[in-house]
């Protein structure tokens, strides 16, 4: 599947305001800020995927750490795919670091709320896909979580051909750009399948990670 | 290029990369490597294709890079000479069959995007190259760009490493623009600048989507122009690309009466899309009328034609402005992209770009400067300095057509600048002066202008790329001279056929009211044949001349921008609303910028600045800060009161602009992200506080190398870094930096953060202080730096 995403008109304020670290409802003004940042960004943000199918044993020879491999188990396909809200956005970004740091990192957090979503609005169009061909998809399993290292980001972007379709590379230290982007792993099968559950103790945000400390671990999945 | 045949239109070749899945390459593996392990399979595509009627084949040398071949075992030596060999194989005995170093995307991205340096870059495709050449490739095709920085890289690299002829190419979305934003006629202009021999437009779109670009293109250059399209637009949910051979060549047709010097297909093609391609291109070759020549620059995203008045900022000058000095010495190139920002706000169309400053590096100066506002902005940029090796550095990472400022008639300056402004595709402005100084009379200004333009076109630069500047001189000490300046430009206008510049501000240098003098003889000039006035665009006098000038020359339709610039007619200002203004303080609190900057301006009246500082600004941002770490208010809020106190501050620096002498600073604080990573905006946070407390930063930005951070610490004499990343695969960079920082410069101290880092690791790699947010990175730069409050103080 190649083909370009939305993104709402409507501010994901909730997902934003998470992000920024914001507990509870937030102020009006906090609200403005953040709805104010979408706006700015929107006409920036040109978002795109590309997914491709493969056999699982294709690519069980490149993954590394247990959590995957469990993530994939009872599979017989996987479905990889990548997203991207584009250059465009990354300079609209650095563009808004010269002026208030507020609007700045508001719009930083919006940009990643979108990519969030957009990520979450590639999963459904391709669980629909398999809906139709009488096959389930698994929860979406991003590298960098659980015990599964960011080193296979270029193997994912290499078999998606991900930099000649959407535009989207990583660099030498296994970094995404544009920055604002997420590739992902489902497992595919001819059952219901949800893949497994990522825990905390590999990955590498867990000392600081608000969630776990507040007994609501991410698991590495999003719905 | 003597394989370009006017009257006919020379057969590319087809897909490689699904030719090669078909006889059995697997996904992911990649098609390079087969030159060394099933040559003759791909040997065997080449055959095909040549068969079919191709005579133009791309080698199988796509990803055949150092960055694309890394971990495969194989030398790019190794996969070129294997992949050059197949094909010349295959084209034995073939005549007019010529093959192509097929050159593709590194797969990086180059910076500030990415962390890939342009020399890097550059280095890479080089290897390449000469490769390519030693193996007997016939020419070099450079396909499926859509970053204009790194086809500037390959082409130059082409031209600088081989003799052989370059085609460019670039892969565009339906907009018009490539994923990075460049325009077609952007790509035009720069890859003709530097010496492509035939552009081209391949892969992402289909015959009838690449059509309305491809007339663009030719519109755009004089250069023979080619197509490769892919098999139409994949469907969305299969991939597959729906035109067969027969289909695809109809749609084809389209390109027949454009003249076009070559065509062949991408992605979806087969040898059986181009036998019939073949076929329907064997006619005589429509002529196709070559494109005019015109006065035009660009960046990557913004093409500028220069008709009409068009605006050139000057204000990115360091002669006579202190800040903008002390920036340039401490590489600190966040002032000049703001600088670069308003300038493009308030209308200028073109920025000048001058760092020449004694005592610091001017190149480097220059290079960082490019790099950090075409990171910004769009506007194209005009580099500005005596020295060649300064424009050099400049104009070597301007990615666009930009203007050298500038030549004079001297023979030493034309011989030193004109080649390199041909070599990079630059404009130029030459200055109507020679070593005896500027000529007294119309007549002997309008001689060396002639003289320039003659020693341009010798160099190979065109008349429309040559601009004239008559030089203004200041009138109360030379009454004369102004209409003379404005003889000159009309002789120079209507004899040579060039455009001309000008610098006005120095009419008035001496005498009051200098802007009414300065708009009064902008008019003048523009009346005169003044085309590109060098101005500060922030003067509201001189942009209303120009807007002025606009409606009375015709080229504001409707006066539109005119009336708009004015405001609607008879807006009377609102009525001052009831309600009081808060103070500074209370503004800092609730986050509210315009008032706060109100309340600074109000207070700084009657007060000190260093008093508002001390005893409003940080009494209100502690107490905020307090608020923050109490769990009372979030980021978005603690930002809102930085930004306030930011546009405070913002007034209280121009308040001791104004006084004249400089603010007892608390230290100086460098600031970096470290190398390899691209996340800054916690840095930028951090910035923001770390100023509003008073503390002077050093912010060498993103993928900053370890030594860089070193020597802006011994440069400044900074008391502390603070470093970013936040990545597990960027942490050992910030390890190798403190250890380096240790070293060199051990006074200093050293705070580190971001979301991977823990205290356990800041302790391991030896940082002084562990930062978990924004306001901790404070409350450790107030405790290492404590004892610099008062200079002479003790530590």
């Amino acid at each position: 599947m190649l083909r370009a995403l939305d993104v709402p008109q409507k501010a994901d304020v909730r997902e934003m305001c998470a992000l920024l670290g914001v507990l509870g409802e937030p102020d009006a003004p906090t609200r403005a800020l953040c709805e104010e940042a979408w706006a700015r960004l929107r006409p920036y943000a040109a978002p795109k995927m590309v997914s491709a199918q493969l056999p699982a044993a294709q690519l069980r020879s490149l993954v590394k750490g247990n959590d995957l491999t469990r993530h994939l188990a009872g599979c017989e396909e996987v479905v990889l795919f990548a997203v991207t809200l584009g250059a465009g956005a990354d300079r609209a970004l650095r563009r808004a670091q010269m002026g208030s740091v507020a609007m700045a990192a508001a719009m930083d957090a919006a940009a990643s709320a979108m990519a969030e979503g957009c990520a979450a609005q590639a999963h459904a169009l391709l669980r629909r896909s398999a809906r139709e061909r009488g096959l389930w998809l698994t929860q979406r399993f991003s590298p960098g979580y659980g015990d599964c290292p960011l080193s296979l980001q270029p193997a994912l972007l290499r078999l998606l051909d991900a930099p000649r379709a959407i535009g989207l590379t990583a660099t030498k230290d296994d970094l995404l750009l544009p920055r604002k982007s997420v590739t992902a792993i489902c497992g595919q099968a001819d059952h219901p399948v949800t893949g497994f559950l990522a825990g905390c103790e590999h990955c590498a945000l867990r000392a600081g990670c608000r969630r776990r400390h507040e007994g609501r671990p991410c698991n590495g999945l999003a719905e | 290029m003597d394989w370009l045949n006017e009257r006919t239109t020379a057969v590319m070749d087809g897909a490689m990369g699904t030719m090669l899945q078909a006889a059995g390459l697997a996904p992911g593996e990649r098609p390079d490597e087969w030159n060394l392990a099933h040559p003759r399979r791909v040997q065997a595509v080449h055959e095909a294709y040549l068969a079919a009627g191709s005579r133009w084949i791309a080698a199988n040398t796509f990803g055949a890079n150092a960055k694309k071949l890394a971990g495969s075992g194989r030398s790019v030596q190794e996969v070129v000479r294997a992949g050059v060999a197949c094909a010349k194989r295959a084209a034995q005995g073939v005549a007019d069959a010529r093959v192509l170093l097929d050159v593709g995307p590194l797969g990086e991205m180059l910076a500030p995007a990415g962390t890939l340096d342009f020399e890097e870059a550059c280095a890479l495709f080089a290897e390449a190259m000469r490769a390519g050449q030693e193996a007997g490739a016939d020419g070099v095709l450079i396909e499926t760009m859509t970053d204009l920085a790194e086809l500037r890289a390959a082409l130059l690299a082409a031209k600088e490493n081989t003799h052989l002829p370059v085609l460019a190419s670039m892969s565009f979305e339906a907009s018009g623009r490539t994923f990075t934003g460049t325009l077609v006629e952007s790509f035009a202009m720069t890859a003709e600048g530097l010496g492509a021999d035939m552009l081209g437009i391949n892969c992402s779109l289909g015959p009838e989507e690449i059509e309305p670009l491809a007339r663009r293109l030719c519109a755009a250059t004089r250069l023979p122009v080619f197509v490769k399209p892919n098999a139409g637009l994949p469907d969305p949910a299969t991939g597959e690309f729906p035109l067969g051979p027969q289909a695809f060549c109809d749609e084809m047709a389209r390109f027949v009466p454009m003249g076009l010097a070559a065509v062949g297909g991408c992605c979806g093609t087969t040898p059986q899309h181009l036998r019939l391609l073949a076929q329907s291109f064997s006619g005589r070759r429509a002529r196709r009328a070559p494109a005019q020549r015109k006065s035009a620059v660009c960046s990557a995203m913004q093409a500028l034609s220069i008709e009409g008045v068009t605006v050139i900022g000057e204000r990115i000058n360091p002669t006579g402005k202190p800040r903008l000095k002390q920036a340039l010495r401490d590489g600190d190139v966040d002032y000049i992209m703001r600088q670069a920002l308003e300038q493009t706000d308030a209308g200028a169309q073109i920025l000048d770009v001058n760092t020449g400053l004694p005592g610091i590096d001017e190149a480097q100066a220059m290079r960082r400067a490019v790099l950090a506002i075409q990171s910004v902005t769009d506007t194209p940029l005009q580099l500005d300095a005596a020295r060649a090796d300064v424009l050099e550095a400049g104009l070597r990472v301007y990615h666009g057509k930009a203007i050298v400022n500038s030549v004079n008639a001297e023979p030493d300056s034309l011989r030193t600048v004109l080649p390199l402004c041909k070599k990079y595709g630059a404009a130029v402005v030459g200055l109507a002066m020679d070593a005896s100084g500027i000529p007294e009379t119309a007549e002997e200004r309008f001689a060396l202008a002639e003289a320039i333009v003659e020693a341009a076109q010798s160099y190979g630069i065109p008349l429309c790329d040559v601009f004239i500047d008559c030089l203004t001189l200041t009138v109360s000490a030379q009454p004369a001279q102004a209409l003379e300046t404005l003889r000159a430009v009309t002789l120079v206008k209507q004899r040579l056929g060039v455009k001309t510049v000008l610098g006005v501000s120095n009419v008035s240098f001496g005498l009051p009211r200098r802007e009414q003098m300065n708009a009064a003889f902008l008019a003048m000039a523009i009346a005169h044949g003044l085309d590109m006035p060098i101005l500060n665009p922030g003067s509201a006098a001189m942009m209303d001349a120009v807007a002025a000038c606009r409606v009375l020359r015709c080229e504001d339709e409707g006066a539109t921008a005119y009336i708009a610039r004015c405001g609607a007619p008879d807006e009377t200002p609102a009525p001052e609303k009831a309600q009081t203004q808060p103070d500074l303080a209370q503004a800092v609190l609730r986050g509210l910028e315009q008032p706060a900057a109100q309340a600074a301006k109000e207070a700084l009246k009657t007060g000190e600045p260093e008093s508002l500082i001390q005893s409003v600004l940080i009494p209100a941002l502690d107490e905020v800060g307090a608020r923050y770490e109490k769990g009372s208010i979030f980021l978005p809020q603690l930002l809102r009161s930085a930004s306030a106190a930011q546009a405070a501050f913002a007034e209280v620096r121009r308040a001791i602009g104004a006084r004249g002498t400089q603010a007892a600073g608390r230290g100086k604080i460098v600031l970096a992200t470290v190398r390899g990573d691209v996340h800054d905006i916690g840095k930028n946070i951090v910035k923001a506080l770390l100023e509003n407390y008073g503390f002077e930063v050093i912010d060498l930005g993103r993928d900053v190398p370890e030594q860089d951070v070193v020597d802006a610490v011994r440069r400044t004499g900074a008391g502390l870094v603070g470093l970013s990343a936040l990545m597990t695969t960027t942490l050992p960079a910030m390890e190798n930096t403190i250890r380096l920082l240790r070293a060199a410069a051990p006074v200093c101290r050293v705070v580190v953060g971001g979301a991977v880092l823990t205290p356990e690791y800041a302790a391991h790699i030896g940082a002084d202080y562990y930062a978990k947010d924004a306001k901790a990175a404070v409350d450790a730069a107030k405790k290492a730096l404590s004892g610099e409050l008062a200079p002479g103080g003790q530590t």
